[in-house]
């Protein structure tokens, strides 16, 4: 398996999580958001974008997130997300789960680096 | 707005009409707040419309460049899997088409042509089929559907409640019409060309327009439902217009097949059938379109049809009275051409004098004798009651105006029961006509002479006119 795929699969999941990550700051519609999230993991990695909109839309239906059509500083309408109270809260719990995982990912795969 | 106010003034009108003619508050205060709740929903329904409406131009109709040929068939690809309501399926469209013109005016930067740049853009999106499959299942949560399936049932009310405000403007219209207007066409026409009699007083043919006006507020709420259903739930009209037709036919079928209790024949029972009926074409027939659409030739097949179905099921099975003018009968009447002594011979002595009161069906009918010593010379006495049919061009007399043609294809009575003459002359008619369709009787004393033959008593028999109401089922299940 190659590291572009090793990559995909590990962001399998967190789609969400990343998506509410960068919608705390202020509203953005899609591409700025793939964007948003590159520019943040220092171009390391950005959700696939076709599992962007599906993320987007089914947190919009759970109430985390509300969207607005609007006219865009740079040019025409675009579709706004923004981060509803519901949707810090899945957020805070989202983290906290990402944090358990990520300290137990790194003790696993430290032990076996170290052993 | 528009609606808003129309709305309001109907319900205004309707109100202080009610209010006049019931002279009371309850009924206009019931139906104040059905029409309340009317307003509420319509004016949240237009609302909603307004919104999808505002966020559904595609990219084209807000100004923005159109994109390559490969992108805009990707977005079509994605269109046709997408199976969502429309309003969601345009904004789903017009929010990918800016990501793709976003996409490719960045790659573009990067100084790739305009093929690559398009085909780069699209391979980051996905497979369309794919991408349509994870936002369909993103917006058909079961949660949706629950909301939609209650949003349904909640519009389908207010859409029974604006319908029901239709009808009776469209019943009020078709009344004056007829009345005035039409009446010596349809007087002319069944007379001369189709043998019914239309009497529009007639109890049998108002229930039946009543229920031919139930259509409008069914249809109306199939539709209603329909719409709101596939809007909350995110799923396509036909795909949900389905099983509100089979929803609306099983309830609405139950509803006026054992619940509705009105004056039935079999002209009414075609009618009501009608109404489950049109429920279902409300929530089948070109549901997507908008209703001047559907106005058109599929409503005017349908209406066609459901018009045309209980008058042929009346017709065969007897809703009408079928008439052949004055030219089959006598002006006057006899005992033989009017059937009675099909029952039995008249008595010799016909001076008896026979009273009949009380009700048939609810009440304890009796046959009053004015002097019992009358009936001395007869024994066995009993009861009988004979079916009958209309008598049209049944000439005045002392029968009166109500006659009827005693039915000689039945050999005997539909029912016979002892006669006991009390001592105030009274004779109890304990026979019961609530299990039969028949509408008109004649009722007989009749007793046995010292010659040993059965004579029928009295100037006249009886004529019992008496309405059948009840459920359809009661209709179906009764004897003939």
């Amino acid at each position: 398996m190659g590291a572009g795929k090793i990559r995909g699969q590990l962001l399998k999941g967190t789609t969400p999580l990343l998506v509410l990550t960068v919608l705390r700051d202020g509203e953005l519609y899609g591409y700025e958001i793939v964007q948003k999230v590159r520019e943040k993991s220092g171009g390391t990695f950005a959700p696939s974008e076709g599992s962007l909109y599906p993320a987007l839309h089914s947190l919009e239906a759970d109430g985390a997130l509300l969207a607005e059509w609007r006219e865009s500083d740079k040019g025409p309408r675009r579709r706004y997300y923004r981060i509803t109270p519901k949707g810090s809260g899945l957020l805070a719990e989202h983290e906290a789960e990402w944090a358990a995982f990520s300290v137990g990912m790194a003790r696993a795969v430290g032990s076996r680096a170290n052993g | 707005m528009a609606k808003f106010v129309g709305a309001l003034l109907a319900s205004a009108v309707l109100i202080l009409g009610t209010a006049v003619w019931a002279r009371g508050f309850a009924l206009p205060v019931s139906i104040a707040v059905l029409l309340a709740w009317a307003i509420v929903g319509d004016v949240e329904l237009a609302h909603r419309d307004a919104r999808a409406a505002s966020r559904n131009k595609a990219p084209e109709e807000r100004g923005e460049g159109p994109l390559p040929a490969t992108a805009l068939d990707y977005l079509a690809r994605l269109d046709a899997e997408l199976e969502l309501p429309a309003p969601t399926r345009a904004e789903i469209r017009a929010e990918l088409a800016d990501h793709l013109s976003d996409s490719i005016a960045a790659i573009q930067a990067d100084g790739r042509d305009l093929g690559f740049a398009t085909g780069e853009a699209l391979v980051r999106l996905g497979r369309p089929d794919e991408l349509a499959r994870r936002l369909r299942k993103a917006h058909q949560t079961p949660r949706r559907l629950l909301a939609g399936a209650a949003g349904g049932v909640w519009s389908a009310g207010v859409g029974a409640v604006q319908g029901t405000i239709v009808a009776a403007t469209v019943g009020l219209i078709a009344a004056f019409t007829i009345g005035f207007g039409l009446r010596p066409v349809v007087d002319f026409v069944a007379t001369h060309a189709i043998p019914i009699e239309f009497d529009p007083n007639d109890l049998a043919v108002g229930t039946a327009m009543g229920a031919a006006l139930a259509w409008i507020p069914a249809f109306v709420a199939g539709r209603r439902a329909v719409k709101a259903c596939a809007s909350i739930s995110a799923r396509p009209a036909r795909q949900v217009g389905r099983f509100w037709a089979l929803a609306g036919i099983l309830a609405l079928g139950w509803l006026v097949v054992f619940v509705l209790t009105v004056q039935q024949s079999w002209m009414v029972v075609g009618f009501e059938l009608a109404i489950p009926v049109s429920f279902a074409a409300g929530a089948l027939f070109k549901v997507d379109a908008h209703f001047p659409a559907v106005a058109g030739s599929w409503l005017a097949v349908v209406g066609g049809l459901l018009l045309i179905g209980p008058i042929v099921l009346g017709s065969v099975l007897g809703g009408f009275s079928v008439t052949s003018g004055s030219s089959g009968f006598s002006t006057s009447y006899t005992d033989d051409s009017i059937g009675w002594n099909h029952v039995a011979p008249h008595s010799p002595d016909q001076s008896i004098n026979l009273g009949y009161s009380g009700s048939v069906v609810g009440g304890a009918p009796t046959i009053n004798v004015q002097d019992p010593a009358s009936l001395s010379a007869f024994h066995d006495l009993r009861i009988e009651a004979w079916r009958a049919n209309a008598y049209p061009g049944a000439p005045s007399g002392p029968a009166g105006d109500d006659l009827g043609l005693l039915d000689t294809s039945y050999s005997a009575p539909y029912a016979t029961a002892p006669a006991v003459v009390g001592a105030d002359g009274t004779i109890e008619d304990p026979i019961s006509l609530i299990h039969s369709r028949t509408p008109k009787w004649w009722i007989f004393l009749t007793g046995v002479g010292s010659d040993g033959q059965r004579y029928w008593l009295g100037s006249r028999p009886f004529l019992v006119d008496r309405t059948f109401s009840g459920t359809i089922w009661d209709w179906v299940t009764a004897s003939s």
